[in-house]
């Protein structure tokens, strides 16, 4: 779990900072559909870093 | 500019002195029907009043210091009287209701102490509910009660601050990228997001490092 959850939060961070970029780019210099993709990624990725979060400090959150 | 931060530290100033005074109101009407009810020999309804005139702490209150000093006294005339579980009850009602105020400090911390003195002491006078601790003189066990209501199980203090750093600092630099670094024809400023971002970045670092340690 404790792997996972650093495994979450490394993938979170750079998914979130890709995803962010990749949706400001312009037009000229990304397809809509990248920037579309950056666009969903980036707050996926931040929920992933979040619960990357939990499991690396709250031990046995989710299960009881 | 000037104006505004005027005006919002009048508004806050506004807010916290109400909620200051409604908190404050409270401490002093729970202290009173703790009062009355005592006067009318509820002992039960005296404690609530009281415990719940603790919770209702705020600076400069003098409320919990009336509510605490009650308490105590609860708590040593049931122990003259030969009420032993009462005044064990109320000791104990004095020591849950500081923990419950504890901030970076603890409040009247040498009530604290006292209280747990007391409680070592009746809990060592009652009757043994515990195989192992049959047999064994009173003043061990209460050595060994005492001993067990110090262990000391707070969150780092140093830690605490270290995490709320790192969160204000995370939080902080989502906010100043929104605000900052896009500009009106929704395209980045370079400098601005990549200062943010990295404020973003060692923040949320920061704040989980304060999670793990404290």
């Amino acid at each position: 779990m404790q792997v996972l959850g650093v495994a979450l939060v490394v993938l979170g961070v750079f998914g979130a900072g890709w995803g962010v970029w990749i949706s400001f780019l312009p037009p000229e210099s990304a397809s809509r559909a990248r920037r579309w993709c950056g666009a969903v990624a980036a707050p996926v990725a931040i929920v992933a870093a979040l619960v990357g979060v939990v499991l690396c400090c709250l031990p046995n959150f989710f299960s009881s | 500019m000037k104006r505004i931060a005027v005006r919002g530290c009048g508004v806050l100033l506004i807010l916290v002195a109400a909620v200051w005074l409604k908190v404050a109101l409270e401490a002093r009407a729970e202290v009173s029907a703790g009062a009355a009810a005592e006067a009318k020999g509820d002992r039960e309804a005296a404690l609530t009043h009281y415990r719940r005139a603790v919770h209702w702490t705020s600076p400069f209150s003098g409320s919990v210091e009336r509510a605490l000093d009650a308490m105590a006294a609860m708590a040593r005339a049931a122990e003259a009287a030969g009420d032993r579980v009462f005044a064990l009850d109320v000791w104990r009602d004095v020591r849950s209701s500081l923990y419950a105020i504890r901030h970076v400090l603890i409040p009247h911390e040498e009530k604290l102490r006292a209280s747990e003195e007391k409680i070592a002491a009746l809990v060592a006078a009652l009757p043994a509910t515990v195989t192992e601790d049959r047999g064994k003189p009173e003043a061990v066990r209460s050595s060994e009660a005492l001993a067990m209501l110090r262990r000391d199980n707070a969150p780092s203090v140093l830690w605490s601050l270290v995490l709320l750093a790192g969160f204000g600092a995370w939080i902080g630099g989502v906010f100043w990228f929104i605000l900052c670094a896009i500009r009106d024809d929704e395209t980045l400023d370079l400098r601005r997001a990549a200062i943010s971002g990295a404020t973003v970045v060692i923040g949320f670092a920061i704040w989980i490092v304060g999670l793990r340690m404290i």
